[in-house]
């Protein structure tokens, strides 16, 4: 009741401080006349009684003020005439406090931009209900030499059957389907998924019903759930979807449901979703081709699902046959592992380590824009130095300039802030719209509350701390009475500011090396021979031929060869080929059987990575064939045993490529031997900066989702598309072209990490470089300007201008110099967490260290010579007239 | 100007105020008029302080304040106690008693 009455009376003073303060004038005037009416009625005169009253009371002013001063608005109010008074000053130097602001806003930009991607990526939980749940069902297979083993039917019921910790498990298989009978035939992105999918993220259909287990029911009615944006797309709205057929894959499904707009599932595009119809009794041992979810009761931590999912593991040889050919123990062999992790984590992958090393460096970044504010602030407390000590002598408290030092500053952050924050906006704009990037869940990237909460506590932070150094310098208890005495140029104070440029120019090295460090990562990506040539000559396209189209595979096969004929025939086209992958694009891995190398009794021999080719492929990407000859048509077409292998394969095996031609391979006991004929330059299939995997090439036969790799230079352009489009309905109308996207997407996608890290430490490294100059530079010009007397006495005593020149030059060397020297240090200690990122350069490569500190050095130099040259050209006449 | 007078004890200045009130309603001169008389010009009242403290006990709930007519035909700002004031004048003037008491005593025993 009181505490709501003061806070009333209080913000009622507040708005009206005008009529408040008018009541109380009026209150003491009347005071005062009844006072003085008072005197006179004791026998006063009219002048005595009031000069009585008058003295007694004091001005009326003085009681106003009294009045006013024990409210608590009054303490909101002097905060506020403060901070009004330091705006003012603020805007009276408006060159410093623009500075001030725009290196600040750099700062507080980068680092909230950083953190709100990190924040998007890496710690906001997924949207599904307790998402801390789900798990992806990962495993390792040590004995043949697979770090990262997916999974397979076999194991999902065997999980399904046997494990105790999973509430809800389901697999799922991302992949296209062919939709047709509505217009052109279009391929649509699929989520292929077993009954219990949406049920383990505990997403709801935002229409219609989820999957029952009736729906993966071999044998049942086929029923599809479309995204709500390919219902919108195909069928006008949603909810006119629902109920009605599509043509999938030639099978008609009923819609029934549709998925929340905002459904994401680990950044797959995702328009259809269609349950698997599984047969249990079908099913083989090993078929690693799957993915898997699952949720974990609660309270199961990882380590417990791990192990027992390492106890359901052996029981799976015992539910289903080991596939035909296999080796009997090959399932044993390969001592397959549980290697689960969050479902955040498998999303996530490996960009979270990126983000921290950049994180860093923005870090680094907010601290040298903090070193040189705050170096400016200390210049300017210098410029204040009478000012202050005058108003110590008056009696001003040192809590009342320390709260008016302060509050500048933390103006000056907050400006910066708001800047920094309009600054974060547009660069995760700039981010989301850049497709050069790699980071996952990139399009959920937005300024959320943390961000905003982080900004503003960095804004205040940076403010209060780089304020406090002019306070602990000025107004502490102790320095108000140093002040006041007013010493001329207390070596103390200039210790501070060259303490605070040479920290700077440690920071800045950091930051130098490690973009150094980035940008010699990027130039060795650079230099890696992919394995092909100019990608970005080769457009590559998709065509499935679903089995209700074309049921036959020979005359599959058959359909692709007419369409890479077609191909073939279209203007400026040099070369085609068919492949099961493009380069960069993954592949499949098995177990390669080598005639003439026995791996053992019961070993497995190790997974190979293979691909599928029609002839033409080296041609078609511009690869090299190293020996012997391309696969032919006529292996192709009288179904020839012969196959090609990578380079690295071939020197593994036989130790040359010539050795390799005529030696014998296979997959399986059941399959016969396959002659190899040819030998093919590496491909640096998993990226640049990975080994090129070794691998088989197999003649294509059995594929029924192909790529064509199209060698042209209009590759790219939209009427080339177009003519293939045509050139594809000619032979069957009713197949869609799809993903379509030249080999440079890929190639610059394996850079995109690198480009990404380089892009952003570059220009955190630039604007460290340009604020440790813009730094030295204060602070030599400042030291010529305090000492101008100094230099005027020994130019008058012969000094020569060259001399003059050479000492504060040398003064801005040895504080770069220092500063470089610890950041060295400092740059070996922390670019060890940039290990991962790097490609072809040690964290420690002595060049790249002497070149960013001699970069910095000369920087140094140069911002030194400019004051330095000035005061070089001090009149000594002059300047000792002054004083 | 007498030089018997003095300030207010520190920390009775409300109370003085609430039972000068309690009578009847005044305005700040009357209450200043009221409490040096009743103390015989013991008491002397700071009119700045006087002032603060009504906007203080107002703001407490303590007292109603009012533009009234005076006497003599001019406006001003009336204080009236309410019933919280009533109370808190009865929990001062219980534990002033208490501490006069004690105070006393010991005066006492120290003789």
């Amino acid at each position: 009741m009181s505490l709501w009455r003061r806070l009333r009376d209080g913000l009622r003073v507040l708005a009206k401080r005008q009529s408040a303060d008018s009541a109380v004038d009026e209150e003491a005037r009347h005071f005062l006349e009844e006072m003085t009416a008072d005197f006179e009625a004791r026998g006063m005169t009219a002048g005595e009684a009031r000069r009585a009253a008058q003295m007694q009371m004091g001005s009326v002013v003085a009681v106003r003020e009294q009045v006013r001063e024990s409210g608590w608005e009054h303490a909101l109010w002097s905060l506020w005439s403060d901070t009004r008074y330091a705006l003012r000053r603020l805007s009276r130097s408006a060159g410093f406090s623009i500075t001030a602001v725009v290196t600040l806003s750099l700062g507080i930009g980068a680092t909230a931009a950083i953190f709100g991607v990190m924040e998007s990526v890496l710690l906001r939980p997924l949207p599904y209900p307790e998402s801390d749940r789900l798990v992806a069902l990962v495993h390792r297979a040590p004995g043949i030499n697979l770090e990262y083993l997916r999974m397979s039917p076999s194991l999902y019921f065997t999980y399904r059957e046997e494990a105790r910790v999973f509430e809800d498990l389901a697999i799922w298989n991302g992949g296209r389907a062919t939709v047709t009978g509505m217009g052109e035939p279009e391929e649509a992105r699929t989520l292929f998924v077993t009954h219990e999918f949406l049920r383990v993220l505990r997403v709801q259909p935002a229409m219609g019903r989820g999957f029952t287990p009736t729906d993966g029911a071999p044998g049942a009615a086929r029923t599809v759930i479309l995204s709500d944006e390919y219902g919108n797309r195909r069928f006008g709205s949603a909810s006119s979807a629902l109920g009605r057929h599509i043509v999938v894959d030639g099978n008609p499904h009923e819609i029934i449901g549709v998925l929340p707009a905002d459904f994401e599932f680990l950044d797959e595009p995702v328009s259809l979703v269609i349950p698997r119809r599984l047969r249990r009794e079908e099913e083989v041992l090993i078929a690693f081709s799957e993915d898997g979810i699952a949720r974990l009761k609660p309270g199961v931590t990882l380590e417990q699902a791990n192990a027992d999912v390492a106890r359901c593991l052996p029981l799976a040889p015992t539910k289903f046959p080991l596939n035909r050919g296999f080796a009997a123990n090959a399932f044993a062999d390969a001592r397959i592992a549980p290697g689960l992790r969050t479902l955040k984590d498998q999303l996530i992958g490996d960009s979270g380590r990126t983000l921290w090393v950049l994180m860093g460096a923005v870090s680094l970044l907010l601290l040298i824009a903090c070193a040189n504010v705050a170096n400016l602030l200390l210049v300017r407390a210098d410029a204040r130095q009478r000012e202050l000590a005058v108003r110590v002598a008056l009696g001003a408290g040192w809590m009342r300039i320390a709260r008016e030092l302060l509050l500048e500053s933390v103006m000056l952050a907050l400006g910066g802030g708001t800047v920094g924050l309009a600054l974060c906006f547009i660069a995760i704009e700039v981010l989301k719209g850049s497709a050069f990037t790699s980071l996952p869940r990139l399009q959920s990237v937005s300024v959320d509350f943390w961000t905003l909460a982080l900004t503003a506590g960095v804004a205040l932070g940076c403010g209060i701390l780089f304020g406090l150094i002019p306070v602990w310098r000025y107004a502490r208890p102790a320095a108000a009475g140093v002040a006041a005495r007013w010493a001329t140029e207390s070596r103390e104070r200039r210790r501070t500011r060259t303490l605070l440029v040479a920290s700077q120019v440690a920071l800045a090295t950091v930051l130098l090396v490690s973009s150094g460090l980035m940008l010699r990562t990027f130039q060795s990506l650079r230099r890696v021979d992919p394995g092909f040539t100019h990608p970005d000559q080769v457009q590559a396209v998709r065509v499935s031929i679903p089995s209700s189209l074309l049921s036959d595979s020979m005359l599959v096969f058959r359909t692709q060869e007419a369409v890479l004929r077609k191909f073939e025939a279209l203007a400026g086209v040099t070369a085609v080929s068919i492949t099961s992958s493009p380069p960069m694009e993954g592949t499949a891995r098995n177990p390669l059987l080598v005639a003439d190398h026995d791996y053992g009794e019961g070993n497995l021999p190790p997974v190979r990575s293979m691909r599928d080719v029609s002839p033409g492929f080296p041609a078609s990407i511009g690869g090299r064939l190293i020996a012997g000859r391309d696969l032919s048509w006529t292996d192709l077409h009288s179904h020839a045993r012969v196959c090609l292998i990578s380079e690295n394969l071939a020197r593994e095996l036989w130790s040359s490529p010539q050795a390799a031609l005529g030696k014998r391979v296979r997959r399986n006991l059941r399959e016969d031997w396959a002659e190899v004929v040819g030998v093919l330059g590496d491909i640096r299939d998993d990226g640049l900066q990975n080994a090129a995997p070794k691998m088989v090439y197999w003649p294509l036969l059995r594929s029924r989702h192909v790529d064509l790799l199209i060698r042209t230079p209009r590759a790219g352009s939209a009427s080339f598309v177009q003519e293939l489009r045509q050139a594809l309905a000619s032979v069957n109308a009713n197949l869609p072209l799809a993903n379509i996207r030249t080999l440079e997407t890929y190639y610059r996608q394996s850079l995109a990490r690198a480009s990404f890290a380089l892009t952003l430490l570059g220009i955190a490294g630039g604007m460290a470089l340009l604020m440790g100059v813009v730094g030295i530079y204060g602070v030599i010009a400042y030291s010529v300007s305090r000492r101008r007397r100094d230099i005027g006495i020994r130019i008058a005593l012969g000094a020569s201008a060259k001399g003059v020149t050479q000492l504060f030059l040398r003064e801005g060397f040895l504080v770069a110099g220092a500063g470089a020297g610890v950041g060295i240090t400092a740059a070996l200690v922390l670019t060890r967490w940039m290990h991962s990122l790097l490609h072809g350069v040690s964290a420690a490569d002595p060049a790249t260290y002497l070149l960013a500190s001699a970069a910095l050095i000369a920087a140094a130099i140069i911002a030194s010579w400019l004051p330095a040259r000035r005061a070089a050209r001090i009149d000594p006449m002059e300047t000792l007239r002054a004083e | 100007m007498d030089e018997a007078n003095t300030d207010v004890i520190q920390g009775t200045l409300d109370m003085l105020i609430l039972k000068t009130l309690s009578l009847e309603p005044m305005h700040g001169f009357g209450v200043a008029r009221r409490i040096e008389q009743v103390s015989k010009g013991v008491f002397k009242v700071n009119p700045g302080s006087l002032m603060t403290a009504f906007q203080r006990l107002e703001r407490l709930g303590w007292l109603d304040a009012e533009w009234k007519q005076t006497e003599n035909a001019r406006k001003a700002k009336y204080y009236s106690l309410t019933r919280a004031g009533r109370k808190q004048l009865d929990v001062e003037t219980t534990t002033w008693n208490r501490r006069v008491s004690a105070i006393a005593r010991l005066l006492k025993a120290e003789a």
